[in-house]
């Protein structure tokens, strides 16, 4: 009997926690400001390349080339 | 309880019907109200299943044998500890647990990183609440942990029944402590590999191009990768302990099963750092990211439902059940749902997936990536033929096929050593492009402290008269070794090399001598840990070179007193003894009987080692014979290792199996390096100015 | 050359190489037969086999100093005598069925494994209780 109980009131708090979100008015899903995201991003990857020139991985070329490849991904929509 | 249990899990899936249903609505009309609900529902689901493991631990605690699968794996003097797991002990309760680290991961997936992959997140929704669903439909419907017991005619068992009742118990073969904890640390494993792969088809369906999801992406293949390849390793260690047969891998199918995704996740994690740093591979991380997924899904599949080792039938279900109900043909129908739907979204967004970094040089580092993926490739598939052909025989061609280390090592053996070649190679090859000069420069001293090592080697191999049995095979296994030996020195000395000069050169920029070593590892994590990740895998197939090649084994039937003496190795037989077998086994959990082998290495005493056998309620009561307890004494170059086989009591005989294991504690060495390499990588990453 | 050639060629070659230090990709198969299947042939070429059927009653010889089993393994159709050379493992009865994996010697057929199957319905989590003679 209990557990009936436990049951029927765990149902209706999940029920009216998920349900809820549907009664208030429409909003659009909203983008994510990521431009501090792409900028720490680009600062990871450039500071990758700079460990690999430093530690003779890499010469400029390939990385002025690199530079401009991810840049350009990073720009596409 | 049993309907409690029953109504959480019905529940749960009604709510992963209606997740579908509201990230569908979110992402289509754009909808903040249905993306918030379907993250709710996320977080509910989480909540259920942690009342269903909840309730299912608890009728284990409470000895409530009302549930059959309480009942089957289970018994009231059963130990705590093996109460809980027990869990995990049969296919439904694994399957719970399965779902129950799915939906915590699925929470985890959407609120870590949530910046990164805001974007991704109604697509990702939708494809969590789809596996959740089938893992959901199968726990309700088919496998259900809370089914009640019934007896022979079908009848429900009162719980004033089973409160006079006792269960089976749980095998005594898995009340071990680390046959307790491999199943859970598995799955860790399998269900992390659902949020790649949910990641990357959602940023194909949204279209996203930025690489930011790769971040998230890593770490979470990097976790679950560490988690499959730690519980594989647990899982050789508990069959080195206590299946008793000297060996710690079998190529058993089940073993297999969880290989298989393990090496395309290896290879997957390679792919997925070239694609962070040269924009390589995308097409093929969406491949090996579904095709991991897949994979796990195979192997819980095949090591839970018995199909492996039924002989007659496709499902193990037997002739009752309809073709197109059965659970191989659901877990078949998920798995190619799957493939269509990841297949269809490659399809018509090809160019979110299609590379942009080139590879500009066979000799690159880029270009070994691809040769070592390729090499993955080709050992995942040929255990997959190995542990699935055997079904296709039996079905279509009506026999019984068995594939066993004859098949498995010949195979292994060749593209193991050339995996390990392609990896040393890569520790020195240039990225990009690299001139001739450059490459010689980097390959002069690891060549050198190479064949340095071959030679030390082969000395050692020379010294300790390590001669191999058959004449045929001699050559060919001599090369293997002495390759192996050069790829150790090689890759050691080009890692070690390349970690000192980073030492070097924040040493010049900081001044600080000691702290230069920790900065060095700090200032490119991954790197070290890579570098620690992949000399544990040298370590370990040294284990396994060792072991396997050179391992003796010995069977005696010793008199009490009696020594066997082989090789300067002497095992003394000293003495037989047992447990009182006239107490009340109700109340105790084991009876022993024992031998004592004292041993001696060169004149010099090493150990004194207990194999025992074991009488458990369950064997005294269905007259099996006692199980195996193994008594190992392990030293870092050699293991010993003995069984107690047949005794008797009376003309104090003892059958006794000796294995002398040399190199086996370089297997465990390797695996802890392999952890300690994947902790490094997790580590923040400081860049010293 | 240019470098999709280059890597092409290596994987070529590679796999070559592969391929035949392996000893082919198909070899290592060990068949299930019954004892009838193996006396008539109908599959036998010779190569290693696993013989299943059971341990005729009667017919099971343990030696008392020795670690070695002789039996016969029969079906409804055919018998075979069996030798083998190791730890015999405790579940080994007569009237039993087993599975003897080997070659057909001289005039015995020489076991290299000896399984006994558990009776237990954790077949599926269990490997089989084996014992390795090499």
């Amino acid at each position: 009997m209990i557990s009936a109980v436990l049951f029927i009131l765990l149902a209706l708090f999940l029920f009216y926690y998920v349900v809820s979100p549907l009664f208030e008015d429409f909003k659009k899903i909203p983008v994510c400001e990521m431009e501090e995201e792409i900028r720490k991003y680009e600062e990871a990857n450039f500071d990758e390349f700079k460990n690999d020139l430093e530690s003779g991985k890499i010469g400029e070329e390939e990385l002025s080339e690199l530079k401009v490849k991810f840049k350009k991904e990073m720009k596409d929509e | 309880m049993s309907d409690f249990g029953t109504f959480l899990l019905y529940f749960a899936h009604a709510l992963c019907l209606w997740g579908i249903v509201v990230s569908v609505v979110a992402i289509n009309k754009n909808d903040l109200r249905a993306f918030r609900s379907a993250e709710r529902s996320l977080i509910a689901l989480f909540v259920l299943n942690l009342f269903s493991v909840s309730v299912l631990i608890a009728s284990f605690l409470k000895d409530d044998f009302t549930i059959k699968y309480v009942y089957e794996y289970s018994r009231r003097a059963q130990p705590l500890v093996y109460k809980i797991s027990a869990l995990w002990g049969g296919m439904e309760g694994s399957l719970l647990l399965w779902e129950f680290f799915l939906s915590l991961y699925c929470v985890a997936a959407l609120y870590l990183f949530r910046k990164k992959i805001f974007s991704l997140l109604p697509f990702a929704s939708l494809i969590f609440f789809i596996v959740q669903g089938f893992f959901l439909f199968l726990l309700s419907f088919k496998t259900n942990p809370f089914a009640p017991l019934a007896d022979a005619e079908g009848n429900i068992v009162s719980s004033k029944m089973a409160a006079l009742i006792d269960g089976n118990g749980m095998n005594p073969l898995l009340q071990n402590v680390y046959m307790a904890i491999h199943p859970p640390l598995l799955y860790l494993g399998f269900v992390g590999f659902t949020i790649p792969f949910a990641y990357l088809i959602s940023v194909v369906f949204a279209k996203e191009k930025k690489p930011l999801y790769l971040i998230p992406l890593r770490h979470w293949t990097l976790f679950s990768w560490l988690a499959l390849g730690m519980g594989i390793i647990f899982g050789s260690y508990w069959a080195y302990l206590e299946l008793g047969w000297g060996g710690y891998w079998g190529w058993d199918p089940v073993e297999n099963a969880s290989l298989i995704p393990w090496l395309t996740a290896t290879a997957f994690l390679h792919t997925l750092f070239l694609e962070r740093k040269r924009g390589l591979f995308k097409t093929t991380n969406y491949i090996l990211a579904t095709l991991t997924f897949l994979l796990s899904i195979y192997a819980t599949y095949l090591t839970r439902s018995g199909v492996l080792q039924s002989v007659h039938s496709f499902g193990s279900e037997g002739a009752g059940v309809p073709f197109f109900l059965q659970l191989g043909t659901i877990f078949l129908g998920f798995m190619l749902m799957i493939i269509i739907l990841s297949s269809v979204a490659a399809f018509y967004r090809y160019e979110v997936i299609k590379s942009f970094g080139k590879i500009k040089s066979s000799f690159s580092r880029e270009a070994m990536v691809l040769y070592g993926t390729l090499l993955f490739a080709l050992f995942a598939f040929i255990v997959f033929y190995g542990v699935t052909s055997p079904i296709f025989y039996r079905i279509f061609i009506g026999r019984e096929l068995h594939n066993g280390v004859d098949f498995y090592n010949p195979k292994a053996v060749p593209i193991s050593l050339a995996l390990l070649l392609v990896m040393s190679i890569a520790a020195t090859a240039p990225w990009v492009k690299g001139t001739l000069k450059e490459v010689k420069k980097n390959l002069l001293f690891p060549m050198a402290v190479g064949a340095l090592s071959l030679l030390a080697g082969f000395l050692y191999l020379y010294s300790k008269k390590m001669w191999f049995s058959e004449v045929s095979q001699e050559k060919k296994i001599l090369f293997y070794f002495l390759l192996l030996f050069f790829i150790a020195g090689f890759f050691m000395a080009a890692a070690v090399s390349d970690y000192f000069r980073a030492v070097n050169r924040i040493k010049k920029k900081t001044n600080k001598a000691v702290a230069s070593f920790f900065l060095a590892i700090l200032e490119n994590p991954k790197r070290y840990g890579a570098y620690l990740a992949h000399l544990g895998i040298i370590v370990f197939c040294i284990g396994v070179a060792f072991s396997s090649v050179f391992q003796k084994s010995y069977s005696e039937i010793l008199s009490e007193g009696e020594a066997f003496k082989t090789d300067g190795t002497v095992f003394s037989f000293s003495k037989l003894e047992s447990d009182d077998f006239n107490q009340d086994i109700r109340n105790i959990n084991q009876l022993k009987i024992w031998a004592e082998v004292d041993l001696f290495k060169d004149s010099k005493y090493i150990g004194t080692l207990l194999p025992k056998r074991v009488h458990y309620k369950s064997t005294l009561e269905t007259n099996q014979p006692p199980s195996y307890e193994v008594a190992i004494k392990s030293t870092l170059f050699q293991d010993y290792y003995i069984i107690l086989g047949g005794f008797d009591l009376v003309a104090r005989k003892a059958s006794l199996t000796l294995y002398v294991n040399p190199f086996v504690a370089f297997l465990w060495l390797g695996g802890l390096l392999l952890l300690l390499g994947g902790v490094v990588a997790f580590l923040p990453l400081k860049r010293v100015i | 050359m240019s470098v999709k050639v280059v890597i092409g060629i290596t994987i070529i070659v590679g796999a070559f190489v592969l391929f035949f230090l392996s000893g082919g990709l198909k070899g290592g198969k060990v068949f299930y037969m019954t004892p009838e299947e193996f006396v008539t042939s109908k599959y036998n070429n010779g190569e290693r086999v696993r013989l299943t059927g059971r341990v005729q009653i009667g017919s099971a010889k343990i030696s008392t100093n020795k670690p070695e089993v002789n039996f016969i393994l029969e079906d409804e159709k055919a018998k075979i005598a069996v030798h083998y050379l190791g730890n015999v493992p405790e579940s080994f009865a007569e009237g039993i069925d087993v599975v003897a994996e080997g070659k057909m010697g001289e005039n015995v057929f020489e076991a290299k494994d000896l399984i006994v199957k558990c009776p237990s319905k954790y077949e599926s989590k269990l490997p089989e209780k084996k014992t390795e003679n090499k």
